[in-house]
């Protein structure tokens, strides 16, 4: 589903940001990314969704080439950020219906997943409000209906628990296994390793903008827990 | 006083963007951030020039010295007035670092007044680049007693205070009142509109103040200081009376002292009313209607439009304007007919209408701040399967629907009721001209702000009010103007103002297809 082929990307004169990144995400993975701060790990997602463009490499999503067909490559994968600013001025359903709008999804199916998802995150109620009186987890789970309704192939999440409460969080990792028994992918960023080494089969780490370790969790880990295995490369 | 100290130079570092001029490693911003600074330096000397000209012209035909300075007082004063009613609640309780702040061991006064002085250090740019050319072109020529010059510089740095006090206060009740309201940001954007249309219909409506003053100046400056009586006491301070300059210097540190006191009490209760968030009860979606890409992107360029009052004050001012120009011109026709008539002045109403259109529809296209004003939120755009392209356009859609009917409304209404004045080419030019340049401006604007791009702000009224692009716009607007008129004044062939006309359009269509071909880059290097 995703194929990330030497990725490398600067911040002007700076170091490499990523440096030489290969990784393989299947269709029915729930991948998790894991480094350090400032690892590279938000950018490697920019790159891949298309929001900053890269020096070199080939990122492939469902074998389409990223750099040469944005649009297609967009149209089936979705990406949210870790502190998503949305739409201020919209309401909430005005945001999901402008991306429905975009996704051309017709008018009976939105609704029906929109009104599944908001009950699901429990946001039914205030969609009706301006997304500018929104908090930090609201604007959350505003962000992942807006990529749920699209059933994306491939969906891409940067820190995605940070500011969701825990019943949300437990409906997020339900909702993640569902979408991948779809046959979509899940890739994911995250700091919470108890929560990569329960939700994820396949583990990936990040250190300086190169790749350290990367496979299947429990070839990855061996007989450690994550945690440790984190610790000791990262450290090294 | 430390805080206050950093506070300010936080706001005014924010607004001028030094810090990333002076340590940016990107060359890409860092030149962005130099050329906003640039052009504000050029408007202000451009500014200064035309006062310092005016004062010594002035002074020269033998007028009264006391005039200019009150013209260029009461100038400054209502350019500061109109700028704190449009924006100053946005400055004053806007800024997103209010949470931060009030967690901090910041007086509350502290922070009102670093606000306070982030609108008055940059009205204080414009009202000194209006004034120091004026003082000392009359120093110069009139050798004043000593007292003048520290008269005048203390005057000089009293007088945005009562303005902005009273501009940004305006803004600050009608924002309070509407605060819980559905539609707040529309409703108060639409009485500010309302408001800043009748205060230039009432100046309109007064006895041609702007000519008067060189036909008859002591009336009409005894009109200008009855209507704004501390212009009055400015004039009579630097030209020999120190009581008035006392009065003045007084009464405007009074108004700023008070109106600081206020807010100061009211400024925890008055934000968390400006930033309750309606709220509807008992919600459940209704039937959503399906659009297409093009449609829906539309509609969020003109909802983020109608959503930012700065925005739209700034920008749909423009439309109004044209509006009353039009309406105003054939409701007056007959008078003005009979004075055009009486003057002599028939061959030059083309010219002098096609210069005025075109300056209200390309002074300020909402393109100059289009793409800055997705802000954080440009990840939306950068992750949808839209092209940059459509995403373009749907920008360029918004000024063209804004601005189009009200330019050709207007047109059409001075077209038919000038109708005496005009021959064939110059009703040709009347239409053509202005609506060219306003494409022109609209393509150019996107062009400017690909080019001098903000993404990073705190209040919107930051990025209206201050970006290089806007600034950049409003001096394309002038030339554009100046293009629109120059050759058919100077050399009195009407159908030079097609052909700019003509020549306007094949730059707007080589900026377009410029735009379009590189639509992709230009949002990817946001």
């Amino acid at each position: 589903m995703l194929e990330i082929r030497n990725l490398i990307k600067t911040y002007g004169n700076g170091p490499r940001a990523v440096d030489g990144l290969t990784l393989s995400v299947e269709a029915g993975d729930i991948y998790g990314f894991i480094g350090h701060n400032g690892a590279g790990k938000t950018t490697t997602l920019k790159c891949i969704s298309g929001i900053l463009p890269f020096e070199e490499g080939e990122i492939l999503v469902d074998g389409i080439d990223v750099e040469k067909d944005p649009m297609a490559a967009k149209r089936i994968m979705r990406y949210i950020p870790d502190n998503p600013d949305l739409y201020t001025f919209l309401t909430g359903t005005g945001y999901l219906n402008f991306l429905c709008d975009i996704y051309g999804i017709d008018a009976a199916t939105r609704k029906e997943r929109i009104e599944h998802y908001a009950e699901l995150f429990e946001i039914a109620p205030k969609l009706g409000d301006l997304v500018g009186s929104y908090s930090h987890g609201m604007c959350q789970k505003l962000a992942l209906i807006g990529a749920l309704i699209q059933k994306p192939k491939l969906l891409m999440l940067d820190e995605p628990f940070v500011g969701l409460d825990p019943k949300a969080a437990h409906t997020l990792k339900g909702i993640m296994h569902e979408l991948v028994g779809e046959g979509s992918a899940i890739f994911f960023s995250t700091h919470v390793l108890e929560v990569a080494e329960k939700l994820c089969n396949k583990i990936a780490i990040i250190k300086n903008g190169r790749l350290i370790k990367a496979g299947p969790m429990d070839e990855v880990r061996g007989d450690n827990s994550l945690e440790e295995l984190f610790l000791e490369l990262t450290d090294a | 006083m430390k805080s206050l100290w950093t506070l300010i130079k936080l706001y005014v570092n924010s607004m001028f963007r030094f810090p990333v001029i002076r340590h940016s490693k990107d060359p890409r911003e860092r030149r962005q951030a130099i050329t906003g600074v640039a052009v504000i330096v050029v408007i202000v000397a451009v500014y200064g020039w035309m006062s310092g000209v005016m004062t010594a012209r002035m002074i020269g035909l033998g007028i009264d010295p006391a005039i200019p300075f009150l013209m260029i007082s009461a100038l400054s004063s209502l350019f500061a007035l109109v700028m704190a009613f449009a924006q100053g609640s946005a400055t004053l309780s806007g800024f997103a670092d209010f949470d931060t702040l009030m967690g901090m061991p910041v007086k509350t006064f502290t922070v009102v007044l670093a606000r306070f002085s982030a609108l008055y250090l940059v009205e204080l740019v414009y009202a000194a680049a209006y004034l120091l050319p004026c003082g000392a072109v009359y120093a110069a020529l009139k050798s004043p007693v000593w007292w003048f010059y520290p008269a005048f510089v203390l005057m000089l740095l009293v007088l945005p205070m009562l303005p902005i006090a009273v501009g940004s206060g305006l803004d600050l009740l009608l924002s309070a009142a509407f605060a819980k309201s559905k539609y707040k940001k529309g409703v108060t954007s639409a009485i500010k509109m309302i408001l800043l249309l009748g205060f230039v219909v009432f100046a309109y409506m007064l006895p041609n103040l702007s000519n008067s003053f060189m036909t008859a100046p002591a009336e009409t400056a005894g009109l200008a200081s009855r209507i704004y009586p501390p212009a009055g006491w400015f004039a009579k301070g630097a030209t020999g009376d120190p009581l008035y300059a006392l009065l003045f210097f007084g009464v405007s540190a009074a108004v700023c002292a008070l109106f600081l006191l206020i807010l100061d009490r009211t400024f925890l209760p008055l934000h968390g009313r400006l930033t309750a968030g309606y709220h509807v009860e008992n919600y459940r979606i209704g039937t959503l209607k399906r659009t297409g890409a093009f449609s829906a992107l539309f509609r969020v360029e003109r909802k983020r439009f109608f959503g930012s009052t700065a925005w739209v004050i700034n920008t749909g001012f423009g439309a109004l304007l044209l509006l009353a120009l039009g309406v105003a011109g054939a409701a007056l026709s007959g008078t003005l007919s009979r004075l055009i008539r009486a003057i002599a002045l028939d061959a030059y109403v083309a010219t002098i209408l096609t210069g005025l259109l075109t300056f209200c529809a390309t002074v300020a296209p909402t393109t100059a701040v289009a793409i800055s004003m997705e802000g954080k939120e440009l990840w939306i755009a950068k992750t949808l399967p839209v092209s940059a392209k459509l995403w373009l356009r749907a920008k360029l859609l918004m000024n063209l629907v804004l601005m189009g009917p009200a330019l050709l409304i207007s047109t059409a209404l001075l077209a038919i009721f000038y109708r005496s004045c005009f021959d064939a080419w110059s009703v040709l030019g009347l239409f053509l001209t202005p609506t060219s340049a306003l494409l022109f401006s609209t393509v150019t604007g996107i062009f400017v702000n690909a080019k001098m791009p903000r993404l990073s702000w705190k209040s919107d009224a930051e990025v209206v009010k201050q970006s290089g692009s806007v600034l950049a716009m409003m001096l394309i607007g002038f030339v554009l103007t100046a293009a629109a008129v120059l050759p058919t004044a100077i050399s009195g062939i009407g159908a030079l103002s097609t052909a700019v006309a003509c020549a306007l359009l094949i730059g707007s269509a080589a900026v377009f297809g410029g735009l379009m071909k590189n639509a992709e880059q230009i949002r990817r290097n946001l």
